[in-house]
């Protein structure tokens, strides 16, 4: 096996033209948010060209399904992840999940035109989500997600702390979860915070400095995101499991 | 050269973090490809860590 199987499945779907995003743990190592990831997530174009290059980029890979539902566009569109298994010597065990619709994120030609493109020395280009759609598809019901978002969101802070535009001070201040930061960011930028309040109440705490509600205010605010990732996801998962029993007779 | 001015939370992130911060994406991808030589070495598993958070996660399944 090649040491990072992931970069081969990024160059079988390049050289199959499949139209789609990095995301998930191999994005957020791109942002510094994180070191190591063993997945492998994509969001795709779904439109039956892409899925037929999509298919030949899987067969290239030896990718098997392995979990309902299978790859098809009404799935895709419904909101549905396909999950594969490579099988091909070099990625031999890698995971491969694609998806085409993040929820609470825009449709995929926003995304693609809000991508970032990241350049290898040895030729390879990485085409990966915007930081901003990558924090956006963080807000569901997993913990470890809340963890990389905030990561995401002060690692932009810590990298552009020096000469941020007026946009960039807007989106920490919505963004930012980090109680004392988001305190010291009203600080610095009194103006903006103002300007953020109507989009994002809880910062009237932060521009008082009052750290514990603040704090209780992200708390509230994480549990409405996770609530409604969770109803978002009770359909889906009732469709899967009538699939998954289908399967199973 | 005038001084960056860190507040107090920023310093404590940066002190833990900053090298690995200081890399361009394409840098942090050479770095994680040790990683990956290491991992596959010591015959670490490929699958994804079972999450019963997760939309996908149900019991028995290959997760």
């Amino acid at each position: 096996m090649t040491p990072n199987p992931i970069l081969k499945v990024l160059s079988t779907l390049k050289k199959h033209h499949v139209r789609c995003l990095l995301i998930g743990g191999q994005s957020c190592i791109i942002y510094g948010a994180a070191e190591f990831s063993r997945d492998s997530d994509f969001v795709i174009l779904s439109t039956a060209p892409n899925l037929k290059r999509l298919q030949k980029a899987l067969k290239a890979l030896k990718a098997e399904l392995i979990y309902v539902p299978p790859l098809a566009l009404d799935y895709l569109e419904r909101g549905h992840a396909c999950h594969f298994r490579c099988t091909a010597k070099d990625t031999k065990g890698l995971r491969i999940d694609a998806i085409s619709k993040l929820r609470g994120c825009e449709a995929f030609d926003k995304l693609w035109k809000r991508r970032n493109t990241v350049a290898l020395k040895n030729g390879s280009i990485i085409e990966v989500i915007g930081l901003r759609d990558l924090v956006q598809s963080k807000k569901t019901q997993r913990d470890k997600d809340w963890l990389m978002l905030n990561r995401l969101v002060e690692n932009d802070i810590i990298l552009n702390r020096d000469n941020p535009s007026a946009d960039q001070m807007k989106w920490w201040l919505r963004e930012c979860r980090n109680a004392g930061l988001l305190i010291e960011l009203a600080k610095k930028y009194p103006k903006r915070a103002k300007e953020c309040v109507m989009d994002r109440p809880l910062l009237s705490f932060a521009i008082n400095s009052d750290i514990q509600e603040l704090k209780a205010g992200l708390h509230e605010e994480e549990m409405l995101e996770r609530q409604k990732d969770i109803y978002y996801w009770t359909p889906l998962r009732k469709e899967l499991e009538i699939l998954r029993r289908k399967t199973k007779k | 050269m005038k001084k960056q001015r860190n507040t107090h939370a920023i310093r404590e992130f940066i002190d833990e973090d900053m090298e690995w911060l200081s890399l361009t994406p394409a840098q942090r991808i050479l770095e994680t490809n040790k990683l990956w030589k290491l991992y596959i070495a010591l015959g670490g598993s490929l699958d994804p860590e079972p999450n019963p958070q997760s939309p996908f996660y149900f019991k028995k399944t290959p997760r």
